[in-house]
């Protein structure tokens, strides 16, 4: 592991390829990691072949998109990453990051989408490059073509195929993006939905030049129009507009098409609703800025102190369930409260353990088959808070956390030659920092309030957690 | 030995020997090759730079030890050692090949794929493969490197012909006819590699002479039959099928035409191009299109398969791409009869595109081959049918109905009808409501003309003006709470510093709590703004911000009082204090001129009110508050500064000026006076301080001219004693094959040379265009938008310098993002569209960038809804532009018609508007008049509102023969009816907008029942 990135070992059995097989073809994808080394979840068939390889191949699209190179990620760095699949109790979810980590796309392939037979439950890495684009393209709608979610033993030496192995350093923003991305698509509300066809011609148009500020998605008429100023209410925020370009070639799809958004985050999501497919898209507040540096989740990450002994028994009570429901899995998990299961969640999302399905509004069982327990470790602003509370920078105020709950938490952080103030009442926290005056709360806490938090907290000793 | 062998290679290359060292570094043994590394490496890093020596004064030459240096690397250095140097370090190809060839290590495979990964260098790195494989070092061309195969677009002419100049070299059909044999499955192999960057065949070829284009050279290969012809067919539709990207995919289908396939040939491959219909490359798509109407004009088209094939090219964006296929469909009806159904059902999706003449197309198609009563039919087109353009809607309704016996059933092909109709509103309510409200803001709404025109049953929506002191400005939820805290201030200013566009009012707020709170100096003040004095002086060391009070930036000013406050000393910039104050000349100067006497009380530990800060939000201050800190100035015994109370009598809201000028009886001096007198007081002695006067007079007076002020202070220009006034006029000249165009604004007054350092109104009319646009001062968006804060009330004069920038950049001829804040303040619900304001509007609404044209959208759909635009302001500044040739219509077609969409009232006022604007005679308008003509014919059909206005029907009329423009202007004007229906629905929407503003109005002023 450099600083940057994590080395990830891609390990496929054989390459992913679309194959022609008995006056048909068959959509073979390879995989690599989760709870086997190759685990085989799915065969069966396609009923729309060419929108199922569209809808990938804009997948595809997205995880292979820069929309912004961050100074310091080496462009080849990420168009290595692959997608990753979950086969749950009622989908399967293909899911991928952009390469700059500022867009977030899944693609639910429901029940009517497929006829086959599911063989098991769980999250891989699925072996889907270029190459495999180039072979969708070809795919059409009179083409019988099943589609294989890893093979079995049998299968594979039959074919003898030579296992495809890459080591890929997977850029930290990165990963940390997949697993933020939850606790920012949570937020979102939905706000918009309209007919496919007026998605499509909203879609069209957008400016064909790249827009340099954020414009507001508006109702006009039945359709939708964009608003270069924030409306009175009623709009979403989207930056970065020529990313939306994605949906393009997908969009005539769409029976209906719904927009969600967070004034208070800026970021903003669209999906795609096929009947028994959908396509989701979630875009961070700026076209520079990932999902990665969102902060969302590290109050999250802070907070699991608190609920620390709860989460093993919430995510061993966890089935691959395609919608959560928090009561049930409390029950199962032996009579925790619903609500502090939907603590132990959002505390499991951070770690990549479950997604957020905007459609459903609620959590879905998937678990990203990399090796994350670094990325608590990795999350700067948490890693520097602890430091401060290890090196004893941070000074409680006279009540010291201890006044009652409603009395606010006073800290002096020590910096770089200046001392900032930390205060956290019920209206919020506030801190004397540059990076708490520019956001003002909307990326996370920053490091001294998350430092502040920590101590009144009671996590004084400023030792790392390791393991789940 | 070794220590001398390393000597000599350093001596080598600082001799920068070329030869010597190649001679020094072959034949050695491994042990001896390595114990030269360390001075190979050493060698090369001290002259890798690209120095140049001056060789007499004057004169520099390239270093060549810099050419020297790296020679060795390739004859001494492990794999693992060149690789830390960095592959980029191995010397030419031909010298490392021969290195390497002479070595012989065991790394060369390895060597050959890292070579072929690197980007950026690889067709270098690709030399180098060429030159080993040419030495027999490797034994074939790894032709499964992707980057192997995308290098030979550019390293076969830059390495294998690269030595020899162009003029000596065949073409490159010829050239590579010389190593065909081992170029051939590379070659096939280009077919499936997309490239990027550079090195793509689409890329090498644009750039390339025509002889040495791959396109001419592998088709010459293929004429000459060196190269498999009709492999190379099928090889391109390959690459086409791949959807590599539009730029790159283009030359397959290019290279493709290039072999100018036989109607045998293609008949053979017409299920493939069938496939290309589907492929996500506009261009591909249109490639097919074009393969498969050159088959039907052969007469050699499976109509049956083109038909099943037909639906992905219709749903294509490119209007052309759809019409193509459109009129193949049609073709395939006229000559293949059975096929008619099918043909008719496939054309149905056609109708869903945006552009009328498409839906057109497909409704003809329908009409001539359909069967309403088909199901299937029947299905696609009554999704589509509330999506279809107006002029088309009776047309499809009538042939539905045709087909289901009048009774089509719902959403049947039925005319769309708004989706949120202004029908619904209740025009009995809204009297009532209007009863229970204030007659003064009833009037200032424009409600009572409006119903009158109800009761009358006259159709027609007019603007209500409302410009001076008509109606309220002080939202109470706009209200800039001061700030009365240390702790607040320190976040509100950092705040300020970090988030600068957005703080143009916390920036007023900080400077009024300094000013305030000047004596406040908690013992630990140092500790807790200690981060924020230090993120300050960051900034202000960072010189984008320029110095602090010269008007550069707003950050610069923030910090500058800040450090001011916390070191009771001037800020220092690169060790200096600030340069000394000059005559303010611009908005950003004289507010910097306020911020320096500011610090400067801040440095003294004065406190004082700060007269100029507004009290809310968009630079106004209540009237009683100014009166009051008059009041606290009196009764201190402080003067005012000249530039604050200059700034505070022009921030004065109308609200509540009665009761404050009843408190101002007692306030002292000529300030007290010119408050008096800003407050609507009797007319008495005027003073001296001439800025102080005319900003009294506007405060006052704001659109008129004071006759009191101007007998005594009448040189300050427009906007001083007088108002402004404005003659527009378009300028043009032209330099070569462009005219550029410009706005040229005469004012009366005629501005002065030399402006009043202490009035802010008279700067905004500077004299000479360039001093016009640079009238707001400073370096950023931030700026401007602090600066247009001066002066609330004077819209007409902002939006006039907005006018006069967009105008001179409405074509996006350079990055001026500041002139968005122009726009901006019209966005404000209350910001009246004076002449100069429509005449923004109207210009914003044809700019290129689509920032200011949807800025532009966005204001006139609010200022319709909120009555403060209607046809006539918006067609008189669209009428004064169309004859000038400064805007497209198109563009104005776009953004019109996203307005109009919003409601019929929009739709009402854009048609209105639309009418106008146009002038009697078409020879006086822009040439691309189709599309605002068929934006008006839809506007018109869809309203049933026939075009009555006598200019309008000449200009349609004066539009004859078979132009697109000319057949939607002969169908805009069979356009029937009086928009009765539609025009009382825009009627009461418009009344239901005007009544709610009223409410909001007394809301704010406490008038509510």
């Amino acid at each position: 592991m450099s600083g940057l990135a994590v080395e990830h070992l891609y390990r496929y059995d054989g390459p992913s390829a679309l194959v022609d097989r008995d006056g048909g073809s068959l959509l073979r994808l390879a995989t690599s990691g989760g709870s086997e080394e190759h685990p085989r979840f799915f065969a069966g068939r396609l009923r729309q072949p060419r929108r199922t390889a569209e809808l990938l191949r804009a997948l595809l699209r997205v995880v292979q998109s820069r929309w912004h190179i961050p100074p310091a990620m080496l462009a080849r760095i990420i168009a290595q990453a692959d997608p990753v699949v979950t086969c749950d109790d009622a989908s399967i979810r293909f899911e991928g990051v952009s390469g700059c980590a500022g867009a977030y796309a899944r693609v639910d392939l429901l029940d009517g989408a497929l006829d086959g037979e599911t063989f098991s439950r769980g999250t891989t890495n699925v072996d889907f490059g270029p190459a495999m684009a180039a072979a969708l393209a070809k795919v059409r709608d009179r083409d019988e073509v099943d589609l294989a979610v890893g093979a079995d033993a049998v299968e594979l030496a039959r074919g003898g195929e030579t296992v495809v192995e890459r080591k890929v350093p997977l850029p930290v923003r990165w990963l940390k993006s997949f697993c933020e991305v939850a606790a920012i698509a949570r937020r979102l509300e939905p706000v918009h939905d309209v007919a496919g066809i007026e998605a499509r011609r909203w879609i069209r148009a957008l400016p064909k030049t790249p827009a340099k500020r954020p414009a507001w998605v508006v109702a006009a008429g039945r359709g939708l129009r964009l608003a270069h100023r924030e409306p009175r209410g009623g709009g979403v925020r989207v930056a970065g507009l020529s990313r939306l370009r994605v949906l393009e070639p997908i969009v005539h799809h769409a029976r209906r098409v719904r927009l969600y958004g967070d004034p208070a985050t800026g970021a903003c999501a669209v999906v795609l609703d096929l009947q028994d497919a959908r396509f989701e898209l979630v875009l961070s507040p700026e076209v520079w800025r990932g999902l990665s540096g969102e902060g969302q989740a590290l109050e999250a990450l802070a907070r699991r102190e608190a609920i620390a002994g709860l989460l093993p028994k919430v995510h061993a009570a966890l089935r691959w369930e395609g919608m959560i429901d928090p009561a049930e899995l409390g029950r199962r998990a032996g009579g925790v409260d619903a609500g502090d299961a939907g603590d132990a969640l959002a505390a499991l999302a951070a770690r990549g353990l479950v997604g957020w399905d905007l459609t459903g509004g609620g959590w879905f069982h998937r678990e990203l088959p990399f090796d994350l327990s670094l990325v608590e470790k990795l999350q700067p602003r948490l890693k520097a808070a602890r430091k401060l509370v290890t090196d004893g920078k941070v000074t409680l105020g006279e009540s010291g956390g201890a006044g009652g709950d409603d009395a606010p938490v006073t800290a002096t952080v020590a910096g770089s030659g200046v001392e900032h103030r930390v205060r956290l009442g019920a209206d919020g926290a506030r801190c004397t920092c540059p990076w708490f005056a520019k956001h003002r709360g909307d990326r996370g806490p920053c490091k001294h309030v998350l430092a502040t938090q920590l101590l009144a907290g009671g996590d004084g000793d400023g030792e790392e957690e390791t393991g789940a | 030995m070794s220590e001398a062998s390393s000597k000599r290679l350093t001596e080598l290359v600082e001799a920068a020997d070329v030869d010597g060292i190649v001679a020094h570094v072959t034949g050695l043994s491994e042990p001896e090759r390595r114990a030269l590394a360390p001075a190979a490496i050493a060698a090369w890093k001290k002259h890798r730079r690209h120095d140049w020596i001056e060789v007499k004064k004057g004169t520099f030459k390239r270093d060549e030890r810099e050419l020297a240096a790296p020679i060795a690397l390739p004859a001494v250095c492990t794999l693992a050692e060149l690789r830390r140097l960095g592959l980029d370090a191995l010397p030419g190809p031909d010298t490392t090949a021969k290195l390497i060839a002479d070595r012989r290590p065991p790394w060369v495979a390895e060597l050959v794929e890292e070579l072929l990964e690197g980007g950026g260098r690889r067709w270098g790195a690709w030399a180098i493969v060429w030159e080993l494989l040419s030495g027999g070092l490797i034994d074939e061309p790894p032709i499964q490197h992707d980057g192997w195969v995308a290098g030979l677009v550019y390293g076969f002419g830059r390495s294998v012909c690269g030595p020899r100049l162009a003029r000596d070299r065949g073409a490159l059909a010829d050239e590579l006819a010389e190593h065909l044999e081992l170029l051939e499955p590379t070659i096939w192999r280009l077919f499936e590699v997309e490239g990027g960057g550079e090195e793509s065949l689409a890329a090498h070829d644009k750039y390339s002479a025509k002889d040495w284009t791959w396109i001419e050279g592998l088709a010459t290969l293929a004429e000459r039959g060196r190269l498999d012809r009709s492999r190379l067919i099928d090889a391109s539709l390959d690459a086409l099928e791949r959807d590599f990207a539009a730029f790159r995919a283009g030359w397959f289908g290019r290279f493709h035409e290039r072999l100018a396939p036989t109607l045998d040939e293609r008949a053979e491959r017409a299920p493939r191009y069938i496939d290309l219909l589907a492929s996500g490359v506009k261009t591909t798509v249109s490639f097919a299109l074009k393969a498969l109407e050159a088959l039907a004009k052969g007469k050699r088209l499976d109509g049956a398969a083109f038909v099943a094939g037909v639906f992905p090219a219709l749903r294509a964006e490119a209007k052309g791409t759809v019409k193509k296929a459109l009129a193949m469909l049609a073709r395939v009806a006229k000559t293949e009869k059975t096929l008619k159904l099918e043909v008719a059902r496939a054309a149905a999706p056609g109708l869903s595109h945006e552009a009328v003449d498409v839906q057109e197309n497909a409704l003809e198609l329908l009409e001539k081959l359909g069967d309403p009563a088909d199901p299937e039919t029947a299905e696609v087109v009554d999704e589509m049918a509330e999506h279809v353009a107006a002029s088309l809607r009776k047309r499809l309704a009538a042939w539905r109905g045709s087909g289901a016996g009048g009774d089509h059933g719902a959403g049947g092909g039925a005319p769309a009808e708004p989706a949120d109709p202004a029908g619904a509103v209740d025009a009995g309510h809204l009297r009532a409501r209007t009863a229970s409200l204030p007659e003064d803001l009833v009037a200032a709404a424009g409600i009572p003309a409006l119903l009158d025109r109800l009761d009358a049953g006259e159709l027609g929506i007019e603007r209500a003006p409302f410009a001076g002191h008509a109606v309220p400005r002080l939202d109470p939820d706009a209200t800039l709470a001061p700030i009365t805290e240390v702790d607040e201030l320190i976040d509100v200013a950092a705040a300020a510093l970090e988030t600068p566009e957005e703080s143009a009012d916390d920036a007023e707020r900080v400077l009024d709590a300094l000013s305030r709170l000047a004596r406040e100096r908690p013992d630990d003040l140092g500790k807790r703004a200690g981060p924020l004095r230090k993120r300050a002086q960051q900034l202000l060391d960072r010189h984008q911000f320029g110095e602090p009070f010269r008007g550069h930036t707003l950050t610069a000013d923030v910090a500058g009082v800040v450090i001011a406050w916390v070191d009771r000393a001037w800020p220092r910039v690169a060790k200096k204090e600030p340069s000394k104050q000059t005559a303010a000349r611009t908005l950003m100067e004289l507010l910097g001129q306020r911020s320096r006497a500011v610090a400067a009380r801040l440095i003294a530990g004065e406190a004082a009110p700060l007269l100029s800060a507004p009290t809310h939000r968009g630079g106004f201050i209540a009237a009683p508050s100014l009166v009051e800190r008059v009041a606290a100035l009196d009764a201190a015994k402080r003067e005012a500064d000249p530039t604050d109370a200059a700034l505070a009598l022009l921030r004065l809201a109308p609200d509540r000026r009665e009761a404050a000028l009843a408190s101002a009886a007692k306030l002292a001096g000529e300030l007290g006076r010119a408050v008096r007198y800003a407050l609507g007081g009797r007319r008495g002695k005027i003073g001296p301080l001439a800025a102080l006067w005319c900003s009294a007079a506007r405060a006052r007076v704001p659109g008129g001219d004071d006759p009191t002020v101007s007998a005594t202070h009448d040189g300050l220009g427009p906007d001083g004693a007088r108002a402004a006034r404005y003659t527009p006029a378009i300028r043009a000249r032209k330099s070569g094959r462009y005219t550029f165009r410009w706005l040229e604004l005469a004012r009366e007054p005629s501005p002065p040379a030399k402006s009043d350092p202490f009035a802010a109104a008279p700067m905004l009319h500077r004299a000479g265009f360039e001093d016009e646009r640079d009238a707001p001062g400073g370096w950023s968006i931030a700026s401007y938008r602090w600066a247009s804060l001066a002066w609330p009330l004077g819209r007409e004069a902002w939006a006039a310098l907005g006018a006069v920038a967009l105008a001179h950049n409405l074509d996006w001829g350079g990055a001026e993002w500041e002139n968005r804040v122009y726009l901006e303040h019209l966005v404000a619900p209350d910001a009246d569209l004076g002449p100069m304001a429509a005449l923004l509007l109207a210009l914003g609404l044809a700019a290129k960038e689509p920032g200011e044209s949807g800025l532009a959208t966005d204001i006139a759909i609010a200022a319709i809804e909120d009555g403060r635009a209607d046809g006539e302001t918006l067609g008189a500044a669209m009428a004064f532009l169309v004859p000038t040739g400064i805007v497209l219509f198109a563009r104005w077609a776009k953004t019109l018609a996203e307005v109009a969409r919003v409601s019929p009232l929009h739709a009402w006022v854009i048609q209105d508007a639309i009418e106008r604007a146009l002038p009697d005679d078409a020879k006086e308008s822009p040439r691309d008049r189709a599309a605002l003509v068929e934006l008006l014919r839809e506007l018109a059909i869809d309203a049933e509102r026939a075009i009555t206005r006598p200019g309008a029907r000449a200009f349609l009329e004066s539009l004859r023969g078979s132009s697109k423009a000319a057949r939607a202007a002969r169908a805009t004007l069979a356009a029937e009816g009086d928009g009765a229906e539609r025009g009382r629905a825009a009627m009461l929407a418009a009344l239901q907008g005007r009544v709610e503003r009223a409410e909001r109005w007394a809301r704010w002023r406490g008038d509510a029942g």
